[in-house]
C-alpha cells in the first residue's frame, strides 16, 4: 500500500472537531485527569506504604540486609557459606555468633550479647558510631542505653562487667569485665540492645550448639549471616536458589529472604488486592470516557458521515477520534499526576501509620513518600491504557459510520417501534412507557447508578464498623495501666509497681479507681482430680507439643506438682472479672479465707474447670507458709491484667490483696489499674508524667488515651482510601447519570420535534423528560438498597470486616444523601438541554436530523 | 470510451412480503465527457442507482465499472480511498463540512490523498464558479447556491472520473438553479468532465446531453440510445 502523507489534514480536521466540542473537551479533560489522579495517587500510596513498612520493619527488627540465616550450627554454617562465597548474585555479606542474653536487672529492656563482624553489625544498624568494632578477648562495643542502665559513663577505654546467659535451658550464666572499645546511640524503640564482643571471645566461649538443640529452641551458639545481592530482583528465588545449592531442604531453614524486603506478602496489602484496585481504576476511567467519547463522536456523527463521503477513510476517521483523545490526555494527564502526587503526600502518613494498634504512646513507623519517575511513567501509561480502551467503541462507530446514511441522517434505533393500543397521552404516562421501551438501555443505566451508590455505602459501613469499643476490651482493662515488664520472660519485671508508685497513684485526684494486681509463681501439688484434667488435656495436644513442652509434661507429672500462677487483686480488679457461674461478694471474698480459679487456658483456649466451688484448695507457699482455702467461684482475668506471657502447664488464683501481701510479703505489684473521672483522663496522664515518668522512665504507661490515638490512626487509613473511593465514586455515578440524561434528550432531537408538531407543548414534553429521568434514579434505587440489604452486608461480614473489633451496622443513609444531588441532575439537565434544542425551530430539526 | 458500465443491476431492501426492489435490473453506459441527466419521479430507483454508481453503497448482485475498476471487488477501505480519488459528489444538501472554511472543503479531498493541490487548476475552478471571496467563510455562511458552488468545486478539486450530482438544485430558487445548472455544464465543456446529475424536474434534466428516465428501478427510456 502507498503510504499517503495526509497528517496535516487529519491535524487539522482533528483540531477543529476539537474546537467544535469545548464543553465534552472539559468534561473529558476533567475525566482523564480524575483517572490519572487516581493512579498516581495510588501507586504513590501504595509504594510508600512499602517503602514505609521496609524502613519500620528495618529499624524494629534490626535487619537491613537483603536474606538472612540464624541458629546455624557449625557444619551447616560451613556449607552455608561456601555457597554465599560462590553465588554470583551475592555483593556482600556479613557473620556473626549468637552468645546469649545479657543479664541484669537495671536493664528492664532485652540485652543481647553477639559477635558480629562490620557487615552484620552494619545489617543490625548498630555499627559503633564512636570508636569501633572489637578486635582483643577483653574488648565490647555497646549500645549507650547498656551502658547507662549499668551506670557505666560512655567512654572508650572504660570498664564494664557483663553476665550473660549461655544456655538457659541449663541456666548457664557467664560474667566477664570487658573494655569498652565503641559505643553507639540506643533505641529504645527496636527490639533489643546490642553487645559486641570479639570473634575471639566468641569462639571461645559460645555453647556447642547442635543441630537439635537449635531445633528445639535453644539458640545460644548459634551462627548467623546476613546477605546483600546486587539487586533486588527476584530475592525469593535468588535466595532460595543458595538455600538449596547449601543442602537446606527444609522450610525455614537455611538462608531466608528479609520479610522487609517481601513488598506484596503482607497480608495487609496484597498483590492481588493491588491489582483489584489497578483494575477498579481502569473500569472507573472507563466508565466515565467512554460515554463522553460516545455522546460526542454521536452528535457528530454527521460529520464524520459527510467526511467519509468525501473520501476519508474509516482508518483516518478513527485516527481523528484517537488523536482527539491523545489531545485531551496531553492536557489532562499531567494535571492528574500533580494532584495525583499531591493527595498521595497528604494519605501517605495515614496509609504508612502503624498497623497494630497500641495503647502506648511513641511508634517506630516511618513513613517515606516514593517519588520515583516510575510510578509516574506507570500512571501515564496506564491512563493512557484508560483512554484508549474507553475510546476503542466510539473509534468502531465512526470507522463504520456508512456515507449513505450520513446523507439520510435519520436517527434509525427509534424508528422500527411496536406501537401499543391504550397509548397514554399524559406526559408521565408517555415517561413510563418510554422507559419501559428501552427497559434493556434503562436497566444498564439503572444498574450502573445502583453501582456506586452501594460501593459508596458499604464504603461508609465499613469505616463506621470499626467499634474502639470492643478493641480496647480485649487490650485495655481500665483507662491506664501501668506495668515494668518487657517482651521477654527472661528479663521482665514482675514487681515493677513499687509501693512508692502505689502511694503516688493512690493520690491521684482525678483517678475514680485505682487497683492492682500482684503476681508470684508458686506451685502446687495435685489432687487427683487435677491431674486427671491434665492428663484429658495432654491427651488431646500432646501431638502438637515440642520436645520442650513434652519435658514441661514429664516433669509436672513426675513431681506431681502444676506451676500456680498466684495473683493478689484489689476490689476495682474483682469488678472487672468475667464469671462463670455465680458472681460472689467482695465483702466475702476479701476475708482472706478464699480463693478465685481462673478458669481460661491460653493454650487450648477453651474454658476449663480446674475446681468446683467449695473445693478445698491447699496452697503452699514458697516462704513455707500453708493455708487451706475454700474456691469461691470461677472467673477469667482480663487478658490486659492476666499474666502476660506463654506457659504450659499451670493453673491461676486469685487471692485479695490484703491475703496476697500477708502471705507473700510482697508488697510491689505486677500491674496497677486506674480508671479516670469522666473527662479526667488528660489530667490523670499529666500527672503520672509529671510524677512517676520523670522519675522512672522503665515504666510502661498503657492509656486509653495512646490507644484511642493509636486507633484513629489505624482507621483513618479506611476513612483516607474510603473516602477518596467515595468522592470518585460518587462522581462516577454522577457523571454517568449526567450523561444518559443529557443523550437521552440529545439523541430523540427529532422524535420530541415530532411531539411538539403534533401538539405537545414545550412544558409537557419538559415534565415528560424530567419524569423520565426520576424513573431511572428512582429504579437505581431501589436496586441499590436491594442490594445493600441483601447482599453487601454479608459480603462485607465475610471479608473486609472480619476484625474482631468489627460490628456491622446496617445504614443506607450514603444512598439517601445521594438522591438529592441525583434527583438536582435529574431534574435540571434534561430541561436544560430540552431548552437549549428548542432554541432552534421545529422545523429546523426536523428537517437537519 | 466508457467511463462508467452498469451491468444487471440489482439492490433489493427487505425479504418476503416486505421486499422492495429499488433497482431491477439495470444496465448503463456513460462516455468520458458525457452530461447525462437521470429523470424519475420520487421512489423510482435514481437515488439508490446515483449511490450505487458512487460506490456508497453495495448493489444486491450485478457490477459497477468505473475507469476501468470494478467496485464491487473493493473491501470499504479500498472503495472510499477509489471515491475519492475518481468520484465528485454534489448533494441537494450540499454536504460541506462544517467545521472547515471554504477553501479547506474545497481541497479536503486532495488533500486526504496526500496529494498537492494543483493551486492554478483549483484557482481556476474557483474564478469559475465565481466564490473567490468567499474562501475563508465557513459553510454556515454561505446561502444555498453559494454553498452548493462550493460543493462543486469540491467536486472537481480531486479531477475526478465522474461527478455524481444528486438533486443539485432542490434546495434552490429557480433563478441560482439555472446559475448552477450552466456552471456545471461550462465545466463539463471546460473541464471535459463527466456529469451524471439526477432530477426529478425534466426541465432541468434538458440542460443535459443525455436523459435517461428510470421508474420502478428500471430503466424505461434512453434519449442516448435513439
Amino acid at each position: 500500500m502507498v503510504k499517503v502523507e495526509n497528517k496535516e489534514t487529519l491535524r487539522l480536521l482533528t483540531k477543529r472537531f476539537m474546537k467544535m466540542n469545548r464543553a465534552r473537551n472539559i468534561i473529558a479533560v476533567i475525566a482523564i485527569m480524575l483517572t490519572s489522579l487516581l493512579f498516581t495517587s495510588l501507586f504513590v500510596g501504595s509504594v510508600s506504604m512499602i517503602l514505609s513498612k521496609r524502613a519500620t520493619e528495618i529499624k524494629q527488627f534490626m535487619d537491613s540486609s537483603h536474606a538472612i540465616a540464624q541458629n546455624l550450627s557449625e557444619e551447616d554454617a560451613e556449607r552455608l557459606q561456601k555457597t554465599i562465597e560462590q553465588d554470583e548474585d551475592v555483593e556482600r555479606y556479613g557473620s556473626g555468633i549468637f552468645l546469649g542474653a545479657g543479664m541484669d536487672e537495671r536493664f528492664g529492656f532485652s540485652v543481647e550479647v553477639r559477635y558480629a563482624d562490620e557487615n552484620m553489625a552494619e545489617s543490625f544498624n548498630c555499627l559503633p558510631t564512636t570508636g569501633r568494632l572489637p578486635e582483643k578477648e577483653n574488648e565490647v562495643a555497646v549500645s549507650s542505653l547498656v551502658l547507662e542502665a549499668l551506670g557505666v559513663t560512655p567512654k572508650i577505654g572504660e570498664e564494664v562487667t557483663l553476665t550473660w546467659e549461655v544456655n538457659p535451658m541449663l541456666k548457664q550464666y557467664k560474667t566477664d569485665t570487658f573494655q569498652i572499645c565503641g559505643f553507639w546511640q540506643g533505641d529504645k524503640a527496636v527490639l533489643g540492645q546490642m553487645v559486641w564482643v570479639s570473634e575471639a571471645y566468641a569462639k571461645e566461649n559460645r555453647y556447642p550448639v547442635t543441630q537439635e538443640e537449635l531445633e528445639n529452641g535453644i539458640y545460644n551458639g548459634g551462627k548467623e549471616y546476613s546477605v546483600w545481592y546486587k539487586n533486588l530482583w527476584n530475592l525469593e528465588k535468588k535466595t532460595e536458589n543458595i538455600s538449596k545449592t547449601a543442602g537446606f531442604t527444609k522450610a525455614g531453614t537455611g538462608l531466608e529472604i528479609n520479610p522487609a524486603y517481601n513488598l506484596f506478602e503482607e497480608d495487609s496489602f496484597s498483590f492481588t488486592s493491588f491489582i483489584v484496585m489497578v483494575l477498579f481504576v481502569i473500569l472507573a476511567g472507563y466508565l466515565i470516557i467512554y460515554n463522553i467519547f460516545n455522546i460526542s463522536v454521536k452528535t457528530d456523527i454527521r460529520a464524520y458521515g459527510l467526511l467519509k463521503n468525501v473520501g476519508t477513510t474509516g482508518k483516518q476517521l478513527k485516527k481523528i477520534v484517537r488523536m482527539q483523545a491523545w489531545k485531551l490526555s496531553a492536557v489532562g494527564i499531567p494535571i492528574g499526576l500533580i494532584f495525583g502526587y499531591l493527595a498521595g503526600l497528604c494519605m501517605a502518613p495515614s496509609l504508612t501509620a502503624d498497623a497494630q494498634i497500641s495503647a502506648q504512646a511513641g511508634k517506630t513507623a516511618q513513613t517515606v513518600v516514593s517519588a520515583n519517575p516510575l510510578i509516574f511513567l506507570a500512571a501515564i501509561l496506564l491512563t493512557l491504557l484508560t483512554v484508549y480502551l474507553s475510546s476503542l467503541q466510539a473509534c468502531k462507530m465512526v470507522e463504520r459510520v456508512s456515507p449513505v446514511e450520513a446523507l439520510r441522517l435519520a436517527e434509525g434505533e427509534q424508528s422500527h417501534r411496536k406501537i401499543k393500543k391504550n397509548t397514554s397521552v399524559t406526559w408521565w404516562g408517555m415517561a413510563v412507557q418510554n422507559v419501559l421501551r428501552n427497559w434493556k438501555k434503562g436497566l444498564i443505566v439503572m444498574l450502573s447508578i445502583a453501582l456506586s451508590m452501594v460501593v459508596v455505602n458499604c464504603i461508609v459501613m465499613l469505616v463506621q464498623g470499626y467499634d474502639f469499643d470492643s478493641y480496647r476490651k480485649v487490650f485495655l482493662a481500665s483507662d491506664f495501666q501501668l506495668d515494668q515488664m518487657t517482651g521477654s520472660l527472661s528479663n521482665t519485671n514482675f514487681n515493677g509497681i513499687t509501693p512508692e508508685i502505689k502511694e503516688i497513684l493512690d493520690e491521684c485526684p482525678d483517678s475514680a479507681k485505682t487497683g492492682y494486681v500482684y503476681y508470684s509463681e508458686e506451685t502446687h501439688k495435685m489432687e487427683p482430680e487435677l491431674l486427671e484434667t491434665w492428663e484429658a488435656f495432654a491427651d488431646k495436644y500432646e501431638k502438637n507439643w515440642t520436645d520442650y513442652e513434652e519435658q514441661v509434661w514429664e516433669d509436672a507429672k513426675a513431681s506431681n506438682t502444676v506451676s500456680v500462677h498466684f495473683l493478689g487483686i484489689s476490689e476495682s480488679v474483682f469488678d472487672k472479672l468475667e464469671w462463670r457461674g455465680e458472681k460472689c461478694s467482695w465483702d466475702t471474698f476479701k476475708s482472706g479465707n478464699y480463693v478465685l480459679v481462673d478458669y481460661g487456658d491460653k493454650y487450648a483456649e477453651h474454658p476449663v474447670s480446674y475446681y468446683q466451688t467449695g473445693d478445698v484448695f491447699q496452697m503452699e507457699y514458697k516462704n513455707g507458709n500453708q493455708k487451706d482455702y475454700e474456691v469461691i467461684g470461677e472467673a477469667l482475668m482480663p487478658y490486659a491484667l492476666d499474666y502476660p506471657y506463654a506457659d504450659l502447664i499451670y493453673i491461676t488464683v486469685l487471692v485479695p490483696e490484703d491475703e496476697y501481701i500477708t502471705q507473700t510479703g510482697n508488697e510491689s505489684a505486677m500491674y496497677a489499674a486506674i480508671d479516670a473521672k469522666k473527662g479526667e483522663d488528660k489530667k490523670i496522664k499529666e500527672y503520672i508524667d509529671e510524677n512517676i515518668l520523670k522519675e522512672n522512665d522503665m515504666i510502661n504507661v498503657f492509656s486509653v488515651l495512646d490507644m484511642k490515638a493509636s486507633f484513629r490512626r489505624f482507621v483513618s487509613k479506611y476513612y483516607m482510601i474510603g473516602s477518596f473511593l467515595v468522592v470518585i465514586l460518587a462522581f462516577i455515578g454522577i457523571m454517568n447519570f449526567f450523561n444518559t440524561t443529557a443523550t437521552s434528550v440529545i439523541s430523540r432531537k427529532k422524535e420530541l420535534a415530532l411531539l411538539e408538531v403534533v401538539g405537545m407543548t414545550k412544558k409537557q414534553i419538559s415534565k415528560m423528560l424530567v419524569a423520565e429521568g426520576f424513573l431511572y434514579l428512582g429504579g437505581a434505587f431501589m436496586i441499590a438498597v436491594l442490594l445493600v440489604v441483601f447482599g453487601a452486608e454479608k459480603i462485607l461480614a465475610n471479608t473486609l470486616g472480619t476484625a474482631f473489633f468489627f460490628q456491622m451496622h446496617l445504614t443506607i443513609v450514603p444512598c439517601l444523601l445521594m438522591v438529592p444531588i441525583l434527583s438536582g441532575i435529574a431534574y435540571a439537565i434534561p430541561k436544560y438541554q430540552f431548552k437549549k434544542m428548542s432554541q432552534e425551530s421545529v422545523v429546523e430539526r426536523i428537517r437537519k436530523e | 470510451m466508457n467511463i462508467l458500465k452498469a451491468v444487471n443491476l440489482r439492490k433489493i431492501y427487505g425479504q418476503g412480503e416486505t421486499e422492495v426492489k429499488a433497482l431491477d435490473g439495470v444496465n448503463l453506459e456513460v462516455e468520458k465527457g458525457e452530461f447525462v441527466a437521470i429523470v424519475g419521479t420520487s421512489g423510482s430507483g435514481k437515488s439508490t442507482m446515483l449511490h450505487m454508481i458512487g460506490g456508497l453503497d453495495n448493489p444486491t448482485s450485478g457490477q459497477v465499472i468505473v475507469d476501468g475498476q470494478n467496485l464491487s471487488h473493493m473491501t470499504d477501505e479500498k472503495l472510499t480511498i477509489f471515491r475519492r480519488r475518481n468520484i465528485g459528489f454534489v448533494f441537494q444538501q450540499y454536504n460541506l463540512v462544517p467545521m472547515l472554511n471554504v477553501w479547506e472543503n474545497i481541497v479536503l479531498p486532495v488533500k486526504l490523498d496526500g496529494k498537492k493541490v494543483e493551486k492554478g487548476y483549483v484557482d481556476e475552478i474557483i474564478d469559475t464558479l465565481g466564490i473567490r471571496t468567499k474562501l475563508e467563510n465557513l459553510p454556515s455562511a454561505l446561502s444555498g447556491g453559494q454553498q452548493q458552488r462550493v460543493a462543486i468545486a469540491r467536486a472537481l478539486a480531486a479531477k475526478p472520473a465522474i461527478l455524481l450530482a444528486d438533486e443539485p438544485t432542490g434546495n434552490l430558487d429557480s433563478k441560482t438553479s439555472q446559475d448552477v445548472l450552466g456552471l456545471l455544464k461550462v465545466t463539463s465543456k471546460r473541464f471535459h468532465q463527466t456529469i451524471v446529475m439526477i432530477t426529478h424536474n425534466e426541465e432541468i434534466a434538458q440542460m443535459a446531453d443525455r436523459i435517461l428516465q428510470i421508474e420502478d428501478g428500471k430503466i424505461v427510456s434512453d434519449s442516448g440510445l435513439v
